[in-house]
């Protein structure tokens, strides 16, 4: 089992020792939790869309689009057959233990996925259907596939099942911690007055592809913060710009950096805020104390960071640091990409539903401490909930705003 | 931007215009409100920025779009307020919405009520569900719900001029990207190097966004040598890797990225260091051939099906595409849009559907020889009121 961890020892050349993650077996591993939280929810086959949830069901490697469209079966899992079927017109980036039998390819004819999903073995006899979305046209077309079926929500199978990581997971969540970090590092050292915030996100989209990475997590916050609150703004919500555009930054400015890359699907991402220095210009205590600030919150959201604690109490910790909430949520489940719980900041949600901490659970943690004049200081963080004390996935430097 | 197209722009004019025409649909077909989560139908209605994410982060970070009948502006549900568009009244800007539980959908009919509930003149269009809005929202609203995806699909199929522009652009800065990886192409270079140098040169150059993992594709010479495939044609596009490239590697592209959202989809054929060999540089005449006699014939009232004849004639009766894709494809917001000529939708998609003025049209011809690989590449050309602009321009150099 410990060898699971040994991923970022050995780097990226060919070992015949196979001192990596052991992919066959997080492969295994996922699709028993999948069936099993299947068997628990009472779900005969899933029907899903979600690419992080197929990917977990699958491993497979399809390509990978930034946009969220309609509901389509791009997947379906049957728990009697345990097998997998997937839409792929070729064999390129799946699984050998998926048969070819088990491909059916891109269409643009609804018809044609009928079709598929009527040569799924098993389907057609579903009692209880999970599906992680639906569009009003496939809707239509479920009877002709699963005649017997009622519908019910194959996201909280998903998300059950994919709560809890395996070591391998783990794994592969550090390596991808590491080449975030290590692509942050980089952009972080190329700010200086006159950068435009889009060039940020050039130089840490080209770091990324040099550990082999080609797709982000996000293409992340590279913004000046906000020394005043814009004309109109909600003066409760202390105000952050996340969205990167043509702006250079400037001398002085307090520079939010968040963003992440996915390997192997999973997500690591990290926050720093850095200093816009000038020529011989150094950091002001006001700008240390927005550090200091934000680390205080984060502290007390790592220390809720246990098994038995809630999502609820990690909200509750946030508020009593005496901070206000950061308009971008607290924290969220971290796995193939981001996973619930959400927990949100300012602009929410905030559900009534309490959801529980558990060993396995993989959260990133956000806080955001804001002074007029001064500007803002985001930091994100991502820890692993154990049987003992939370593991910290993120140790890159805090850089010269922490005092030691 | 350092890509310069020439052409005027007003964002503000466009995202009115945008909002006129979905009001016309809306009224037309009796919709009372049209609720969007999927991104294009977002964008389009609201003209909202957002910070582009893998799709797992934008499910739990939606941005949601309430067009209603009659008013003047769409409502929009964001965790960006800042993304929000400058004319966007503060009372049509809310907190976002979370359909991912049960008790974010009671939320959302809760909103949805506050703001249609006794004053909705019509149904409730929706073009796409989260699990627990598809099984919980229809018990919680009064309203009659129906499909807005196809309402969405049909509007945004004509462009106005500055939506073209925004094409315009965004091909511009999506073919420079692919010029400054084709300088780079040497022996040794690894395939997510290209990435690297194409992401780097696309955000420089002022893109908005990027929206598929760019594909670097190096082909093999002959369709039994490359991956096994459904329909047993040659597989294309496949996932960008480390890959070393090697001297004489034919490598396809294509790219997809977002300038103000809307996609350019540009796809080239490259030879790693070495010529084209004479059979290479035939197979591109012949792409040539076959492109140029379907750009020739795209003008307002020709047929899917017409433009499917001319390729397959110009080819010697041989169909000159990919039996998973299409012959060409629309342009706009999503890189692959409405119509699909010659996918599987069929013949008779392909008879009824006909090119009218606005409509931006990609054509993408591909020639093969097996034992000699094939040429792919892609072309844009907006349909005008007498013909078409063509507005790719990426030299064909080394092949010509």
């Amino acid at each position: 089992m410990s060898r699971a961890f040994t991923l970022l020892e050995p780097g990226t050349m060919a070992l015949e020792d196979g001192a990596r993650v052991d992919f066959a077996r997080m492969r295994r591993e996922r699709l028993e939790r999948c069936l099993a939280e299947m068997e628990r929810h009472d779900v005969d086959a899933l029907v899903l869309h979600r690419e992080g949830n197929a990917r977990y069901v699958s491993g497979a490697r399809r390509l990978w689009r930034a946009v969220v469209t309609a509901f389509t079966p791009s997947c379906v899992v049957v728990r009697a057959t345990g097998q997998v079927h997937l839409m792929s017109t070729w064999d390129d980036g799946i699984p050998a233990e998926i048969p070819n039998q088990n491909l059916y390819g891109l269409s643009w004819n609804p018809r044609n996925y009928v079709a598929a999903l009527q040569a799924v073995d098993g389907l057609a006899d579903a009692r209880r259907l999970g599906v992680d979305g639906m569009s009003a046209l496939f809707s239509g077309m479920l009877p002709a596939v699963a005649p017997n079926a009622t519908l019910v929500d194959g996201e909280r199978v998903m998300r059950a099942a994919r709560m809890v990581k395996t070591p391998d997971e783990l794994g592969c969540i550090r390596t991808a911690v590491a080449i975030a970090e290590g692509a942050m590092s980089d952009t972080l050292d190329a700010i200086e007055p006159g950068v435009p915030e889009r060039d940020l996100v050039a130089a840490f989209q080209q770091r990324m592809t040099d550990f082999g990475v080609t797709t982000p997590a996000t293409e992340g916050t590279f913004c000046a913060t906000p020394r005043e609150q814009p004309a109109g703004a909600n003066p409760a919500i202390a105000p952050l710009r996340q969205i990167v555009f043509d702006r250079p930054v400037r001398a002085g400015e307090l520079i939010a950096c968040s963003a992440g890359v996915l390997y192997a699907g999973y997500e690591g991402a990290v926050g720093r805020t850095w200093p816009c220095l000038g020529p011989g210009a150094t950091v002001t205590d006001g700008q240390r104390a927005l550090h200091d600030r934000a680390h205080t919150v984060l502290d007390a959201l790592a220390a809720q960071c246990h098994a038995g604690r809630t999502t609820a109490d990690l909200r509750q910790a946030a508020r009593a640091t005496g901070e206000p909430l950061p308009p971008v949520p607290l924290a969220h489940g971290v796995g193939l990409g981001v996973e619930a719980p959400l927990v949100g900041g300012a602009l929410g949600p905030e559900l009534p539903a309490e959801e529980p901490l558990v060993p396995g659970m993989v959260l990133a943690l956000t806080a955001y401490a804001w002074e007029p004049g001064v500007g803002g200081y985001l930091g994100r963080e991502m820890v692993a909930i154990t049987d003992a004390e939370p593991e910290r996935l993120t140790r890159l430097w805090h850089g010269p705003l922490a005092r030691d | 931007m350092v890509v310069s197209s020439g052409g005027s722009l007003d964002l503000a004019r466009m995202r009115h215009d945008r909002h006129a025409r979905l009001q016309t649909e809306l009224q037309r077909r009796g919709v009372g409100a049209a609720l969007l989560l999927t991104s294009g139908n977002v964008f389009y209605a609201t003209g909202a920025h957002v910070v582009p994410s893998d799709n797992a982060r934008t499910y739990h970070q939606r941005t949601i779009a309430l067009v209603v009948a009659g008013d003047e502006h769409p409502h929009l549900f964001t965790p960006y307020p800042e993304g929000a568009p400058p004319e966007l009244p503060a009372d049509h800007v809310h907190p976002p919405l979370y359909p991912e539980l049960d008790e974010g959908v009671k939320d959302m009919a809760r909103r949805l009520d506050e703001l249609l509930g006794g004053t909705l003149a019509g149904t409730l269009g929706i073009d796409d569900f989260t699990a627990p809005m598809y099984l919980g929202l229809p018990e919680l609203v009064p309203f009659e719900l129906t499909n807005a995806g196809s309402l969405l699909t049909g509007v945004r199929l004509l462009k106005t001029d500055d939506e073209i522009e925004c094409l315009r652009r965004s091909w511009a800065i999506n073919e420079a990207a692919n010029q400054a990886v084709e300088a780079a192409l040497r022996p040794g270079l690894r395939e997510s190097e290209l990435t690297g140098i194409f992401l780097r040169t696309l955000y420089e150059l002022g893109a908005t966004s990027n929206f598929l993992d760019p594909v670097f594709q190096v082909m093999p010479e002959r369709i039994p040598d490359a991956a096994w495939s459904t329909n047993g044609d040659l597989p294309f596009a496949l996932v960008t890797t480390d890959r070393i490239l090697r001297d004489g590697d034919l490598v396809w592209t294509d790219t997809v990225m977002g300038y103000e959202q809307y996609a350019s989809d540009v796809g080239r054929a490259w030879i790693v260091g070495a010529r084209p060999t004479s059979r290479q540089r035939e197979l591109y005449r012949r792409w040539k051939l076959i492109t140029d006699a379907v750009i020739d014939a795209i003008r307002p009232g020709v047929s899917g099906a017409e433009l499917t004849r001319i390729a397959i004639d110009a080819n010697d009766g041989v169909k000159p595409w990919l039996d998973h894709y299409f012959l060409a494809h629309g342009l706009g917001i999503e890189g692959g849009e409405i119509p699909q000529i010659g996918s599987d939708l069929g013949q008779t998609f392909d008879e009824g559907f006909v090119l009218q003025p606005g409509m931006a049209i990609v054509v993408e011809p591909i020639t093969w020889a097996d034992g000699h690989g094939g040429y792919r590449a892609e072309e844009l050309v907006v349909v005008t009121e007498t013909g078409c602009e063509r507005i790719s321009d990426y030299p064909d150099t080394p092949f010509v």
